[in-house]
């Protein structure tokens, strides 16, 4: 069996180096915002090329504190995908925001820059949303949401432009992206906030629940710094603003920084791991689409997903892999526009055909750092 | 805001309110509002438990009772050495009630004074909390004034909250009620005293 992410192998490299971290926290007493955050958040910083890095408890809770520090909430409207995992859009409506979903571009699954403007015009145009089936009043654009979808950053040349023009906040939904870069800067900084995953699958995991902001500005990371710890103001019980308990523990601290020191080594073994899987899948003749990473981008390969022909194709290839005992799994089989939870918004089917063509035949095999040629041909091979 | 309150009223877990349906509710929810992987039918929140902050109080729960006994044992301690200190109030435990001193917080009137004065005791102690939830400026908005919470107006500024422990030493409790006792037989303004 050829587990879909190993966490084992990557574990017994760095197991001394966690153990002893770890035990030094639990020895010191220092459970809540230990010296490990701060150390944790000056690297991550550094690794990611911005002034500043703020953790968090996860990836969710640091795109809420994103949206919390830029204030939005009731009556704004936030563009972001609906090819994407449920936080990204939970987290907006969550604040009593509306998501306005975009389509996504058929070769790299990220938000479709030219359907963004259209939508954003569109918007701006009646101050409403109108979906296939509905439509939501009272809606002014306030920010831009993309995600890099598997690891892939977007295309934030063109986005950061759109929101320049049409005076929008961009965040960087960088949870699956951190180690991957765009034009040589770092996913995490290329918007004006980013955030992150250290959910333990993603490509820099902890071992439970975490997450990162990263900025240039020193306002926002006084504001992320407040808001993490219920609005926190000059002193512990000064309570300024609305904020959430969205701390990261110090013994996960602890934990990524140990990981952290063979991060970018596990990031150029995930681009060997993926130029392995390109070649073998080229070679056996299947016909599949492997991903499409464009020029000046490097993903960090959160996942390596393909593309069946169709929907009858996609279950014969599962079938086969579950023969030959290969885990997959399908990101996302269902869009978010078509989840009961966002049924608010009146979307029908149809509404966004390239992401629901995508969502009907994409699936996801093993990818990690450490798997080998060898098995990278055991699973190639039992597709076809 | 109202849309989402309707959207959640519609959901299956939705209904009469009865212990089972507000498990479901709580399983929906839990984690992220999915109950199979890809499907959402509510929002929920990523709240999840470490398994190693389990693994760690499932140890510290086999615990808990004796813990729980040695902090009532304190803070019995604490009232007996504090007893006919003027101007210092204990805490009181309501009829029915087994308080497990998470916090022992006495009153004083002088308080800042007496945190002051323990400090330079070797004494550490908290006021938990120093604004009443009403009175803090995230909550303005509202323009609560003084009156409307009169009780928590007045203690606000009273209370102290002693160090208390399960492993805390006699020695310890003993140096502290001295402390306290020796403020009491200060004068007011320590004039004379620093």
């Amino acid at each position: 069996m050829i587990p879909f992410i190993d966490l084992k192998q990557q574990y017994a490299l760095i197991q001394e180096d966690v153990e002893s971290a770890v035990l030094k926290v639990l020895r010191s007493g220092q459970y809540i915002l230990g010296p490990e955050v701060g150390e944790l958040e000056r690297e991550l910083a550094a690794f990611a090329g911005t002034k500043y890095a703020v953790t968090c408890a996860s990836g969710t809770d640091a795109l809420m504190i994103a949206l919390m520090a830029k204030g939005i909430g009731p009556g704004d409207a936030v563009f972001t995908t609906p090819f994407t995992f449920v936080a990204t859009a939970e987290v907006i409506a969550l604040l009593g925001a509306t998501p306005v979903f975009v389509d996504i571009d058929p070769e790299t699954y990220n938000i479709d820059v030219a359907a963004l403007q259209r939508a954003i015009v569109a918007l701006r145009g009646c101050g409403q949303l109108k979906t296939g089936g509905g439509t939501v009043d009272g809606v002014r654009a306030r920010a831009i949401m993309p995600v890099d979808l598997f690891g892939l950053p977007a295309e934030y040349d063109r986005i950061n432009a759109l929101a320049k023009q049409y005076d929008l906040d961009v965040i960087e939904d960088a949870a699956q992206s951190f180690g991957g870069s765009h034009n040589g800067r770092m996913a995490g900084s290329l918007a004006e906030i980013g955030c992150t995953s250290f959910f333990p699958a993603k490509p820099l995991g902890c071992y439970g629940d975490g997450g990162a902001l990263f900025t240039n500005d020193e306002s926002l990371t006084q504001l992320f710094h407040s808001i993490r710890v219920h609005g926190q103001g000059q002193d512990r019980y000064e309570n300024v603003r609305l904020g959430i308990t969205g701390r990261l523990d110090t013994i996960q601290a602890a934990i990524l920084l140990a990981k952290l020191r063979i991060f970018q080594q596990e990031i150029e073994a995930r681009q060997r791991v993926a130029a392995s899987y390109g070649a073998a899948i080229r070679s056996a003749g299947l016909p599949l689409t492997v991903p499409t990473v464009p020029e000046g981008c490097l993903s960090a390969w959160a996942q390596y997903s393909l593309l069946s022909e169709d929907e009858r194709h996609r279950q014969s290839i599962l079938d086969k892999l579950k023969a030959a005992e290969v885990p997959t799994a399908i990101y996302y089989p269902r869009p978010l526009h078509l989840q009961k939870t966002f049924a608010n918004l009146g979307h029908r089917a149809g509404d966004f055909p390239v992401t629901e063509n995508v969502a009907g035949r994409i699936f996801s095999v093993p990818m990690h750092p450490y798997l080998t040629d060898e098995k990278i041909g055991h699973i190639v091979h039992a597709m076809k | 805001m109202p849309e989402r309150a309707e959207h959640l009223d519609q959901s299956p877990a939705a209904g009469p309110a009865s212990p089972v349906k507000i498990s479901n509710r709580g399983r929906v929810i839990y984690p992220e509002s999915g109950l199979t992987k890809g499907e959402h039918q509510i929002e929920g929140i990523n709240s999840r438990l470490d398994g190693m902050q389990a693994a760690i109080l499932s140890v510290k729960l086999r615990h808990l009772d004796a813990w729980t006994q040695a902090r009532r044992d304190k803070a019995a301690s604490y009232n007996a050495r504090l007893a006919g200190i003027v101007g210092l109030e204990t805490p009181v435990e309501g009829e029915g009630c087994e308080h497990v001193y998470h916090l022992y917080v006495v009153r004083h009137d002088r308080r800042d004074e007496l945190a002051a004065h323990l400090a330079a005791a070797g004494i550490q102690t908290v006021v938990n909390y120093p604004v009443a939830l009403p009175f803090l400026p995230a909550y303005q908005r509202f323009g609560h004034v003084p009156r409307d919470f009169p009780n928590a107006w007045a203690n606000q500024g009273r209370i102290l909250s002693l160090p208390i422990f399960p492993e805390m030493h006699a020695s310890q409790q003993a140096h502290v009620a001295e402390a306290l006792h020796r403020f009491a037989e200060m004068r007011p303004d320590k004039s004379n005293k620093t």
